[in-house]
């Protein structure tokens, strides 16, 4: 025990001494929170688009003006189709609706035939259905209120209603997932390199060599970063509520217990693959293509599991940020689901304990 | 000095070459990463866990929730008797959406066409809720005619004409995996590059290297030709695969996209050279390469467009090389965008590149001092 003490004050202090170390835990977490809270919106607004006005009537200018005054489009007038369509391939408009010469007659005839057409660039897939659907619901609005129509109220009318995040603020889901990967980056990342850093300067021998058994030595390793994690997680969490206007409507104590539990298969993780890999490079690549990228992708917060094929699901099961990500979107928003985090922690711990089982059966005290 | 040069680059290629595992990982690398963003990444929503709280004896909602229950999206479908147990089940993440009809539902769709149903979404998942919530939407929309057609004499209004170009099924893959084309090169750019220095210093090499008759600059081009090989190599993979195995289509030209890689994975290297210069070892390299590629790829358009920003970001995501060469990438597979629009993206590109190799150079001089 008390040279398991004493390792980890070396540990420590080798942390301690390296800036890098304290730029982790106290700079990088809340540039990242920031960039994902200000570079990373998904609420679509100033889309560029053209309106091609081929019909000077009083019709297609009421409509051109009607697309004119919305809210989320930046309207470029433009006289020919040919000009659009060298703005659209060049990327400076995204859609263009064109009213047509026969507009007005068009109008008139109704059932099946299209009075407008809108042409969207699908080049980004995401922003050409939300700007074709908005520019096809001005227009549809636009047909309802024309004074004489008549008003062609639906019978069923569907209202939505979000829990857990009644003004769909983009920012409330991607926090709790930017902090995942915030603790990714420190849990995975950086235990990957401690390890096969000793194995590459070649002082691993020499920690070998001391009386110290293989498990003080990595625990000794390990706790000076788990410390780390948890400042960096409390820090996270103080300038997502603080500061970028995230609700907190769990407790503070689950949050510490989820983030700390998070940890022990983020720091296993690493663990594994320095054991596998005895050179830092190799250790950086691999931990950036088996943490950080699987949190960034497959962790549920930013492509919906459920919508994955099949086999790619069951490789999210042994992906810890996956439950870390369900965890905090709950705390963070719905408040304190028990049986939920229960079903977490568990799986969380489950992973943390194949990877440090790996690690074990890798690493045996020798010199080879 | 070209023998002096050229000695050098071969040391650098073998130093990355000669270890088995990283020639792998240069292969293997690229390779998952297309198979998990080709499978992984996408905005079609399936397999919805769908709640249902009738209140309502009528037949409307009874046929909407068979339409619903039956859509193609929808996986598994539950019924709630009240909104007690559906909260419980929804908090637990077990069901995505719930659709409340309430008591009077279908009297009042009989008695004034005014029929109302809520939806309700887990906001936690408020992406894929939203798709969910629009595929429910047209599913009533549709249901609303079939009820109006039914009480005969009604003229549907003109429609309007929707189309979709360069990508008309909305094929998420094939707007993803030209991103991924330009994210990996950048990533195997920045992480041999931002590497390459440190290690050296890391080993004591590296001083090794400054007392060598090779000036700075020399130094720095031979650690440029390794990482410019890698990632062009990796860059031309990725395409071959999104467009051989994935069936996206490439509808520019393939000589000008690759030459616009140059541009690209040079300023790169430029970034991972003045990250190396400053570091002192290879942890901190490493993290110095996070600080660089996380906002690089944030604020190139890769996950949410650039239009959506704040106005002060999108001047700072001019900075970023990856927003240049994905427009010019995603142009080239889908649009076959022309040559001057390609090159109105490359020289941001080559003036970065500039900025950061020059500074890496300035860095190792004062290191010689």
């Amino acid at each position: 025990m008390r040279r398991l003490w004493a390792l980890t004050k070396k540990e420590s202090y080798q942390v301690m001494r390296d800036p890098a170390a304290l730029l982790i835990a106290f700079v990088l977490p809340p540039i990242l929170l920031l960039l994902f809270a200000f570079a990373m919106s998904l609420d679509v607004k100033n889309v560029d688009v053209g309106i091609v006005l081929e019909n000077d009537g009083a019709e297609a200018q009421s409509l051109a003006a009607a697309f004119a005054a919305t809210r989320y489009l930046r309207v470029k007038p433009v006289r020919h189709r040919r000009e659009v369509e060298r703005l659209l391939v060049a990327g400076e408009l995204k859609a263009f609706a064109v009213i047509p010469a026969d507009f007005e007659a068009r109008l008139l005839e109704g059932e099946g035939r299209a009075a407008i057409q809108i042409i969207a660039d699908a080049s980004n897939p995401n922003t050409a259905s939300f700007t074709a659907g908005y520019l096809r619901g001005t227009y549809i609005n636009w047909l309802n209120s024309r004074p004489g129509a008549e008003v062609n109220t639906p019978a069923i009318s569907v209202q939505q209603r979000f829990w857990f995040n009644p003004e769909l603020e983009s920012r409330r889901m991607l926090l709790p997932g930017s902090m995942a990967i915030v603790m990714t980056i420190i849990g995975t990342l950086l235990t990957a390199l401690v390890m096969s850093r000793e194995w590459e300067r070649g002082t691993m021998e020499a920690l070998l060599a001391t009386p110290a058994s293989m498990g003080a030595i990595i625990l000794s390793k390990l706790l000076p970063y788990f410390a780390l994690g948890t400042v960096a997680a409390v820090g996270c969490a103080f300038l997502s509520v603080q500061v970028l206007g995230l609700p907190l409507e769990g407790s503070f104590g689950a949050l510490l217990l989820l983030s700390m539990i998070f940890l022990i298969p983020a720091l296993g993780q690493g663990l594994m693959i320095s054991s596998l890999v005895k050179n830092q490079f190799l250790a950086s690549q691999l931990a950036v293509m088996t943490g950080f990228l699987p949190a960034l992708l497959l962790s549920g917060f930013l492509y919906e599991i459920q919508s994955m094929p099949w086999l790619l699901q069951q490789i999210t099961r042994i992906v810890p940020a996956r439950y870390y990500v369900s965890s905090l979107q709950t705390v963070f928003l719905a408040g304190d689901v028990w049986s939920l985090y229960l079903r977490d922690i568990a799986a969380m711990l489950a992973v943390g304990g194949l990877f440090f089982g790996i690690t074990r059966l890798k690493s045996k005290k020798r010199l080879d | 000095m070209f023998d002096r040069l050229s000695a050098s680059i071969v040391k650098e290629f073998l130093m990355f070459w000669r270890d088995p595992k990283s020639r792998g990982l240069l292969i293997g690398m690229p390779m998952m990463q297309v198979l998990i963003f080709g499978f992984a990444a996408t905005m079609d929503v399936k397999n919805v866990d769908l709640a249902i709280i009738n209140q309502d004896a009528g037949r409307w909602s009874q046929e909407l929730i068979q339409r619903a229950s039956s859509a193609q999206f929808v996986g598994s479908t539950r019924y709630f008797d009240n909104m007690e147990e559906f909260g419980q089940a929804i908090e637990r993440r077990e069901v995505l959406l719930g659709l409340h009809f309430p008591a009077d539902y279908s009297r009042k769709i009989i008695s004034d066409n005014s029929g109302e149903v809520q939806v309700v979404i887990d906001g936690r998942r408020a992406n894929s809720g939203q798709v969910a919530f629009s595929y429910l939407s047209a599913i009533a929309a549709e249901m609303d005619l079939d009820i109006k057609r039914a009480q005969g004499g009604f003229i549907s209004p003109p429609v309007a004409a929707v189309r979709y170009w360069f990508n008309s099924n909305l094929e998420f893959r094939w707007f993803i995996l030209p991103g991924v084309v330009a994210t990996m090169s950048m990533m195997i750019a920045l992480m041999m590059a931002s590497l390459s220095i440190a290690r050296e210093r890391e080993l004591g090499t590296f001083d090794q290297l400054l007392v060598s008759p090779s000036s700075p600059v020399e130094i720095l081009v031979s650690k440029t030709i390794p990482p410019l090989v890698g990632s062009g190599f990796v860059g031309c993979l990725i395409i071959a695969i999104a467009v051989f195995g994935f069936g996206v289509p490439f509808q520019g030209s393939l000589p000008v996209l690759i030459a616009a890689m140059f541009p690209f994975v040079f300023s790169m290297v430029g970034v991972g050279l003045v990250i190396s210069s400053v570091s002192n070892t290879q942890q901190q390299a490493v993290l110095g390469l996070f600080f660089a590629m996380m906002p690089t790829m944030l604020l190139s358009g890769f996950f949410t467009p650039v239009e959506n920003m704040p106005l002060l970001l999108q001047y700072v995501a001019e900075a970023s090389p990856l927003k240049h060469y994905l427009i010019i990438v995603q142009g080239s597979f889908l649009k076959s965008m022309p040559l001057a629009d390609v090159l109105d993206n490359v020289w941001p590109m080559l003036l970065i590149g500039a900025v950061t190799f020059s500074t890496a150079v300035l860095f190792v001089q004062r290191r010689l001092q």
